[in-house]
């Protein structure tokens, strides 16, 4: 009977240590993730422009790896946001970055590789927790 | 000659227009419903608005997904349970500043203005009126404004376990830093 009441307390520190865990968990980093989809730029300001709906449900929440030229980079005290080049003057893709994230050499007119998380298109098409790929 | 003119002259306004037109990318929209019991706070630094001091026509938008939250659990919960992203992507503002012609631009001043408008938001439109001010140093103009809704009112139930935790009042607080729109 005893041995019982052990083995219930240990499933009960177990469940309670995970799901504080859980409860705690930071949001993941997508340094080490697989992108879903590959994509230029102007590609992927394309594809929401001719069909937003369709690119909503193909896109969102997906890890796109975007691959364009800089055109400016804003930075306050708590952000940084690569845009990138569409083509397209008034509509970029804006890159938010990730917390800490390197984008040290990056210039206007620069290449570069950024992973991020899609979360749609209003004027611009935006990827957040962005990561410079190397 | 006459057309010479017309072309100056519609030059002339095209650019004052233009000059009336000011705008971001950058916008910061904070999401508050926190209670005693449990901090609920998001911030989104990637908001769009445009605002034409002509008019008085200003415009906000958000993308839901772009909410960033310390826990991922709650970010997880916010779009799937919540503002269910996947369907209602979006959150719009389309509204008027009441007092437009109060504002200065080429003065440097705070001017507080009333803005009324329609609120899109988890597929419902409702009329909300906010309290906004303008502030122009220099030649720059930042706006900042807070309003609170009612989580019901855009049909965003609270399942009973957790009606404790998380408040029915919303309390959203936006800042700009508008540009010229080129």
């Amino acid at each position: 009977m005893k041995k019982y009441l052990w083995l219930v307390l240990l499933l009960a520190v177990l469940g309670g240590g995970y799901g504080y865990y859980q409860y705690n968990r930071p949001v993941a980093s997508l340094e080490d993730k697989e992108a879903d989809v590959i994509l230029s730029a102007p590609d992927l300001l394309k594809v929401f422009e001719s069909n937003e709906a369709e690119a909503n449900k193909n896109y969102l929440d997906k890890v796109i790896e975007v691959k364009g030229e800089v055109t400016k980079i804003e930075a306050d005290s708590t952000k940084k946001s690569v845009y990138l080049n569409t083509g397209n003057e008034m509509s970029a893709v804006i890159c938010e970055m990730e917390a800490g994230a390197d984008t040290e050499g990056l210039t206007p007119g620069s290449s570069v590789v950024v992973k991020g998380k899609c979360t749609g298109y209003l004027m611009d098409v935006v990827l957040v927790q962005s990561v410079i790929k190397k | 000659m006459k057309k010479s003119l017309f072309l100056s002259l519609l030059m002339f306004t095209v650019m004052g227009l233009n000059a009336q037109k000011y705008f971001t990318k950058e916008g910061k929209v904070n999401f508050d419903c926190s209670t005693s019991i449990e901090k609920i706070a998001a911030v989104n630094s990637k908001a769009t608005s445009v605002v034409d001091f002509a008019t008085g026509a200003i415009e906000w938008g958000v993308l839901v997904k772009a909410f960033k939250f310390e826990k991922a659990l709650m970010q997880e919960h916010f779009n799937e349970n919540y503002m269910e992203s996947n369907t209602y992507p979006k959150a719009t503002f389309k509204g008027k500043i009441d007092n437009v012609a109060s504002i200065q631009l080429g003065k440097d001043g705070t001017y507080n203005v009333v803005i009324k408008g329609t609120l899109d938001m988890h597929g419902v439109s409702k009329p909300v009126t906010a309290n906004a001010t303008f502030v122009i140093k220099g030649g720059a103009i930042s706006a900042t404004s807070k309003i609170k809704l009612l989580l019901a009112d855009y049909n965003v139930t609270i399942p009973s376990v957790v009606k404790d935790s998380i408040s029915k009042e919303v309390t959203i607080s936006i800042a700009a830093d508008y540009s010229v729109f080129k």
